[in-house]
């Protein structure tokens, strides 16, 4: 799939392919076109050439609310107009609100996720009370619930993260990828766009590197994250020890 | 694709309250003005024709066009500020009273010059001033592409500009309008709704009624459009669709409105700042809200214009704009402090 942007690339020819139950990581300079990349595979804009599809039909098939059942989508900047509380920023979310109905109760539903979040204590602040972070918790918090199934994920559910822990601290980083990782092995597809290699070897199952608009490499983090690739794509002498995976660039 | 719609409890009981209160200012209505009509006759069937004429012909209908004028300007004022996602967003700010005025004060000035045979009557001036905001939805229409293009900053740009030729085409008319046109034009500039009869406001509250829940309808949406539009669009909201219908309803109600009332100012921008106020922003909350209080304040402010100085009309238009535009200011204030 290719994407043309001012009679440019902005992406040539990306071929990759996100599973169920499995987390790929993408990761590059800035400008590399992983944004846009997650833009492309979110519906927003259209592939120049080539094809995204979601199961077996292409993309354009869907219609917004299929698509909306299908995958989430955090993008890196939220500004929400009024002031509205955490809780009612999460249901925003619960978009597929018949289905969840049918077994638990709605504000459950929220209660469970606001758990997972730690978020339960502020569920009904104002979310401009919050710090960046939190803020940014809460819209994960929001993703998730428009995909999230209890026990394990029956329908195939995706979900794209454009740099979800840019703004939190370590410990909440770790966190919140760790229970992200926890869905994943229930069942859920995530395509997460990471700057931190560590984290990324850590946690992915699949890595994924743009730079330029084209793919440099991708499979697994041990193939994709040596220091001869990451040297060259970041212009930066890097070194990767193994076992346990180190990335290090002093 | 079915949304889940929340209301607190907290935010029932507002609605509750405000619904009792429309419905007091409702009653108030009708008894008090330069004509007082007794309650207690009146249920004991004792009240003098004239009374009953009064009340079914007269204050009836007037009272019955306050309520829904309001209810008109409050929702629309609600639905624009989330669809715009700003707060001071109005249906003045795209064009459209400016629109339906232009109208309205050519057929003021110009009575029936043109087609002399066609009796048009009283039909005239509301006729007219539907055109005007009619063509001035389409003018938005088409230089939006469908109210797509470019987003929200283009199209209250665009209003200000129609608003700007709008005022240009007023102030042409009121300088060649004879002493007696002039009086009736500016009555109807500063908004009034004396001119209410029961042929007039029929098709008027159909119109409203239809577009209120149309709007209602897309209550749910308006919330996730707060979240930005492409965000809105990944959660499954059409969000063209949304914004052609919420355009349209309030183009075409407050078209309506304004063909028979005239110029109400501040009710539509004061409003929904009130009801978010008090119970959050919500739209499924907020929508019922802005209208139910827009009712209500605009009853009351019509009762106010009627009783002050007796058997004379204040424009209610004016008692509008003057609680109206301090309270505007202070928002102002306050927005810039936070």
């Amino acid at each position: 799939m290719s994407f043309i942007r001012n009679s440019k690339f902005a992406l040539r020819n990306i071929n990759l392919t996100v599973n169920e139950g499995e987390i790929l990581a993408i990761v590059g300079p800035n400008g590399s076109g992983k944004s846009t990349l997650m833009s492309l595979l979110a519906g927003d804009i259209r592939p120049t050439g080539g094809r995204i599809d979601y199961g077996d039909m292409p993309l354009e098939t869907w219609d917004l609310s299929e698509r909306a059942d299908y995958r989430s989508m955090m993008s890196q900047q939220h500004i929400v107009a009024y002031d509205f509380t955490v809780r009612e920023i999460i249901e925003m979310g619960i978009v597929h609100a018949q289905e969840i109905m049918k077994d638990r109760s709605y504000s459950s539903v929220v209660d469970i996720i606001a758990e997972m979040f730690e978020l339960t204590n502020v569920l009904d602040h104002s979310i401009r009370s919050l710090s960046g972070g939190g803020q940014q918790r809460v819209h994960f918090a929001r993703a998730l619930a428009q995909v999230w199934q209890k026990d394990s994920y029956k329908d195939p559910k995706f979900m794209l993260l454009d740099e979800p822990t840019s703004n939190l601290d370590l410990a909440h980083e770790v966190k919140t990828l760790s229970l992200l990782r926890n869905e994943v092995r229930k069942g859920l597809g995530v395509l997460v766009i990471l700057h931190d290699l560590n984290l990324t070897a850590h946690f992915a199952d699949k890595v994924a590197i743009l730079k330029n608009g084209e793919l440099v490499d991708h499979g697994s983090a041990d193939e994709v994250l040596t220091s001869e690739i990451l040297s060259s794509v970041y212009n930066l002498s890097i070194n990767v020890s193994h076992e346990p995976l180190r990335i290090t660039h002093f | 694709m079915r949304y889940y719609k929340h209301l607190k409890p907290r935010q029932i009981t507002i609605l509750i309250i405000l619904g009792v209160v429309s419905v007091v200012a409702f009653i108030l209505s009708l008894i008090f003005g330069s004509f007082s009509i007794p309650v207690l006759k009146l249920l004991s069937g004792n009240a003098t024709p004239l009374q009953i004429e009064i009340l079914s012909q007269i204050r009836g209908p007037r009272v019955i066009l306050t309520i829904f004028v309001g209810a008109a300007l409050g929702i629309s004022g609600a639905a624009l500020q989330g669809l715009f996602r700003n707060p001071l967003a109005d249906p003045g700010l795209i064009g459209v009273s400016a629109g339906a005025a232009l109208g309205a004060v050519l057929a003021i000035i110009f009575p029936l010059n043109v087609l002399p045979e066609i009796a048009l009557g009283v039909y005239a001036v509301p006729l007219s001033a539907t055109v005007g905001s009619g063509v001035v939805i389409a003018l938005l229409f088409f230089l939006t592409r469908g109210f797509t293009q470019a987003g929200i900053t283009y199209m209250l740009l665009v209003g200000i500009a129609v608003n700007a030729l709008a005022t240009v085409g007023i102030g042409l008319l009121t300088f060649i309008s004879t002493d007696s046109q002039l009086r009736g034009l500016t009555f109807w500039l500063m908004g009034s709704f004396g001119g209410a009869r029961w042929s007039l406001i029929i098709p008027v509250i159909f119109i409203i009624s239809l577009s209120i829940s149309f709007m209602l309808a897309y209550s749910r949406r308006l919330d996730l459009i707060q979240l930005g539009e492409s965000e809105a669009r990944r959660l499954g909201v059409n969000v063209r669709r949304v914004k052609i219908i919420i355009i349209l309803s309030a183009a075409f109600m407050i078209g309506a409105s304004v063909s028979l009332s005239g110029i109400i100012g501040f009710v539509g921008l004061v409003v929904p700042h009130l009801v978010r106020l008090i119970g959050g922003p919500n739209h499924t909350y907020l929508l019922a809200g802005s209208a139910l209080l827009g009712s209500g304040i605009m009853v009351l402010a019509d009762l106010t214009s009627r009783i002050v100085i007796q058997p004379a009309e204040l424009p209610v238009g004016l008692a509008t704009s003057a609680l109206g535009a301090p309270f505007f200011l202070w928002l102002v204030l306050r927005l810039k402090k936070s």
